[in-house]
């Protein structure tokens, strides 16, 4: 047993060690919030750079007319690999990761409230995601049906073979390993905030994780139950979506997309959160509009889930307006938040280190992203660029924008808490921008090729299309994406070889991770400051009064 | 013949305040519609698709005004407010009656929009009472197959030949749309439209060309192996041509 | 309490509507079911948060005026290892891969979960117990 008084008597900063110094079996057993976090966001990180390799390979296979250089039934097993990996084991689990390191260190708290659940978790999505990946070792290859996995494509029948029926059981396992992380950060912010950290001074980040874990409770478990009929579907013979034998396919689209549409906003809403931690500490201004953006976010995931069907627009099997008018509603308080956040700028001292440019980045190009989804929730447009490149260059404006853009924002940002130590400001800038060129060369043109018709998921195009030139443009920008992460990958090497060390907040940081030495001690906090606002380590710094009583504060 | 009316230039001014300030900004985009830059998509090539692609040019002229202020705002403030000096800055954290009105003008907007996808929407999806052609179009792994009701007429996908399907322009025609194993779509760029087919449900919609040619289709729902094959040309011929062909076809098919 | 309890009490709300505005505008069985039942997981956690927190006078986390001194002490039972985290997952991740491949990997996936599961719970409240530090920190 140690005693917080024992530990008061602990160094400031302990010498910064690589994460992966520790011992292989302390990593094993491990419960620490810490650890696991950046497990987490280790783990996403290589099955990003899984998901960008057979990326690559799509892109290198679109680059000319006709090409050969994936057959037919390599293309579809690179391209559900490349939507299920990305999805489902990079973005959902880096926001979880990132929550699972900062949520405790936001609120004061020693720890996650169930930290051996917390483990679990991550051991059960590791375990699932290997899953999922090692149906390309089997005799028919992995799944190859799209990461949305359509019924009654997906059934015993039109997908044989035990690389689907891995890619079911695996994504049932990081499903589960989701709902119980949520329930521990659920658990975490309603129980262990310390004293005077009231529900409406939590960190934005931990109120968009707290919301985000909301949703994945809604979510999820209909995403397990959907797998689990799949999965009976197609070994016991249970015929709910055999169409010949009384079933219903379209059932299959309903729970999938009850699932699919809120995961889009599970995707999104921890990064909404790291852009409106990062803004403020740059910008050296409080957040414009906290309780704006609370609401903003308690409305978009509300309205998240009731437009399950603008997916499903095309099939001709679900209700137009309905789902229009809440798929458009839904770009209202989205829109608050980017206003919110220019006025949190507005008047400011900006300056732009790299977690800066990358929340920036995200601006600009989640912008994008927003407006095409706006075009995306008008069914008659829909018509058109439904299951085309549109929406592929859609969804990576979106998801590509929040969880990439906003997700190395997230670490440059904390990377110097996390480890004690600066990544290189000079790679860092090179890194944003072949990312932002590069990014934009690959799905900028991709809107375009939607609009004139090239479907999405076909293996290869007719020269007489029109498609080439800006089929060799996205694919020159994908290997732009490429060198970019060589670049962060780089950057982490140098500041493991050469460190330089960061300090406790080598930002000026607002909330109480910055508090904390870096790496933070086990249990987090040796002292707290008195919690008076949203910000309690400005306020000490900059010895400001409680916020309210005096708008304008000077430094002394 | 003139039975295409220009529908977007007769439509009546809508009634409430709201939807005529919106219809008269969005409208007069409309009635421009041939000023107004495409957007890199095709312009149509039926009636209901000429109806989206003005839909279409308004609501990326009305997103692009939205885009260019946000983005402008954006840029405005990282150029204006640059770190010089050390000072800290104003902290005034809310505003409530512009952070009201950058909450109600959104939803006007977006009201807006949904008013003009709504009407579209009805118009594009209204099917005729007496249609001139009726085709039943059924997808199968991996091809189409079209039969033309009322006569012998069958074409389907053999081999690598992508199946025609031949329609008269200037005239309404009627596809019912199914599919035998998976989850197809019907897609015509030219067109704009799109319809997915799927086992158990049948759907129907109308085509009414205005101007002849040969459009290539897609299959756009990803359906297995060979989903990229799936493809198919739509040929509008006028009405001469198309009788002309609806003959030799008869006969093919009764000898 | 009352606030953490008043987001789960507006998801039920905010479904109670949802549902009824779709049911009445589409009468489509699946999604209206999914939405009614949404509305449960608000109602269940949401009645409950509300109803203790009226039993209880608010919590240091709850009023805006406690100080960091208020809460010094122990506050929970933090587990500092346990190897049986990364055993049930690799007992799950077994019978999983048993669905998949046969019965025979499935049992001794099963036999690890339930070990596993035993070993957790035998595990009990070992290990650090942190409070928060007592005094007020020192200026920077």
């Amino acid at each position: 047993m140690t005693l917080v008084e024992d530990r008061e008597a602990a160094p400031e900063a302990e010498p910064p060690e690589h994460p992966e110094a520790t011992g292989l079996l302390k990593w094993f057993t491990t419960t620490d919030h810490k650890v696991i976090g950046k497990s987490y966001m280790v783990t996403a990180f290589v099955f990003f750079c899984v998901g960008g390799v057979l990326a690559l390979l799509l892109r290198t296979q679109l680059a000319q007319p006709n090409n050969t250089l994936l057959d037919q039934q390599d293309y579809n097993q690179v391209f559900t690999m490349h939507g299920t990996i990305m999805m489902y084991l990079f973005a959902t689990p880096f926001g979880f990761g990132l929550a699972n390191y900062f949520v405790p260190l936001h609120i004061g708290a020693p720890d996650m409230a169930f930290p051996r659940l917390n483990a679990l978790s991550y051991w059960l999505f590791l375990g699932g995601g290997i899953i999922v990946v090692s149906g390309f070792l089997t005799s028919g290859g992995a799944a190859s049906f799209g990461w949305v996995s359509y019924a009654p494509l997906s059934d015993a029948v039109h997908t044989p073979g035990a690389g689907a029926d891995l890619w079911i059981v695996g994504l049932a396992l990081t499903g589960l390993a989701t709902i119980a992380t949520a329930v521990n950060i659920v658990t975490t912010v309603f129980c262990l905030r310390a004293p005077g950290m009231t529900m409406f001074r939590m960190p934005i980040f931990t109120w968009n994780m707290l919301v985000t874990s909301v949703l994945a409770l809604m979510a999820f478990p209909v995403l397990t139950a959907a797998l689990a009929l799949l999965f009976c579907d197609r070994h016991f013979g249970m015929r709910i979506f055999d169409v010949d034998r009384g079933g219903v396919p379209i059932l299959w689209q309903h729970l999938f997309w009850f699932f699919g549409h809120p995961e889009v906003y599970i995707i999104v809403l921890p990064f909404f959160g790291v852009v409106t931690q990062v803004l403020p500490v740059f910008s050296r201004r409080p957040i414009f509009g906290y309780t704006g953006i609370v609401f903003a976010t308690l409305a978009i995931a509300g309205l998240s889930v009731g437009v399950w069907a603008h997916h499903m627009f095309t099939t001709g099997a679900v209700l137009l307006p309905y789902f229009s008018a809440m798929s458009f509603l839904i770009a209202v308080p989205t829109g608050v938040k980017f206003f919110n956040w220019i006025g949190t700028m507005w008047g400011g001292k900006i300056s732009f280190p790299t977690p800066m440019l990358f929340s920036l980045g995200f601006m600009v190009v989640f912008l994008l992203g927003g407006l095409s989804g706006v075009l995306l929730a008008s069914p008659p447009i829909d018509f058109q660029v439904h299951d085309t490149y549109f929406v592929v260059a859609h969804m990576h404006y979106v998801l590509f924008g929040s969880a990439v853009f906003a997700g190395f924002s997230a670490a440059y940002f904390w990377y110097p808490k996390m480890t004690g130590r600066m990544l290189r400001e000079g790679w860092g800038k090179l890194h944003f921008w072949i990312l932002f060129i590069g990014f934009n060369l690959t799905f900028f043109p991709q809107h375009i090729l939607g609009e004139r018709g090239m479907p999405r998921r076909i293996q290869t195009y007719g020269a007489g299309e029109h498609l080439t030139f800006l089929n060799l443009l996205s694919t020159i920008g994908s290997f732009l994406i490429g060198i970019s992460t060589l670049v962060f990958i780089v950057n982490m090497w140098i500041s493991w070889r050469k460190p330089v060390l960061a300090g406790d907040d080598p930002w000026g940081g607002h909330t109480l991770e910055w508090w904390s030495s870096s790496p933070p001690v086990t249990h987090n906090f040796t002292s707290l400051p008195p919690i008076r606002s949203d910000r309690p380590v400005w306020d000490v710094r900059h010895g400001a009064p409680e916020r309210g009583q005096a708008e304008e504060v000077h430094s002394p | 013949m003139s039975v295409i009316a220009p529908t977007h230039r007769l439509r009546p001014l809508p009634r409430s305040p709201w939807a005529r300030a919106a219809a008269s900004a969005i409208g007069l985009l409309a009635l421009t519609g041939c000023e107004v830059p495409d957007f890199g998509a095709p312009h149509g090539a039926t009636t209901q698709g000429k109806d989206t692609f003005h839909l279409w040019q308004g609501a990326v002229v009305a997103a692009l005004v939205v885009g260019v202020i946000v983005w402008g705002l954006i840029f405005y403030v990282i150029i204006r407010y640059r770190r010089r000096d050390d000072e800290i800055p104003s902290q005034r954290d809310k505003n409530i009656p512009l952070e009201i009105a950058y909450t109600i003008v959104p939803v006007i907007i977006v009201a807006g929009l949904f008013y003009f996808t709504v009407t579209t929407q009805d118009r594009i999806n209204k099917v005729a009472a007496h249609p001139a052609v009726q085709i039943d179009v059924t997808g199968f792994q991996w091809g189409w197959k079209f039969q033309y009701t009322g006569t012998p007429i069958t074409v389907a996908s053999q081999g690598d030949s992508k199946p025609v399907l031949v329609l008269p322009v200037d005239q309404t025609t009627r596809i019912t749309l199914r599919a035998v194993d998976v989850i197809h779509g019907f897609y015509v760029p030219e067109f704009l439209f799109k319809r997915d087919a799927v086992p158990g449900l049948v759907n129907t919609f109308d085509f009414h060309p205005v101007r002849t040619g040969t459009f290539l289709g897609h299959c756009s729902v990803f359906c297995g192996l060979r989903h990229a094959d799936m493809l198919f040309d739509v040929s509008v011929l006028s009405r001469a041509d198309y009788g002309r062909w609806l003959s030799d076809q008869q006969a093919k098919g009764t000898s | 309490m009352k606030i953490e309890g008043s987001i789960f009490a507006g998801v039920a709300a905010f479904f109670a509507v949802i549902a009824g505005l779709y049911w009445f505008s589409s009468y489509e069985d699946a999604g209206s079911v999914l939405l009614v039942t949404t509305i449960g997981l608000g109602a269940i956690p949401g009645a409950w948060l509300i109803w203790i927190s009226r039993r209880h006078p608010p919590r240091l986390e709850d009023r805006d005026d406690a100080t960091i001194a208020e809460g010094a002490g122990r506050i929970g039972s933090f587990p500092e290892s346990s190897v049986w985290p990364l055993a049930f997952a690799g007992g799950a991740s077994l019978g999983a891969l048993g669905l998949v491949f046969g019965i025979w990997l499935a049992l001794p996936g099963l036999l690890v979960m339930v070990i596993s599961m035993i070993g957790a719970v035998q595990e009990g409240r070992r290990g650090q117990e942190p409070g928060y530090p007592s005094g007020e920190p020192d200026s920077p």
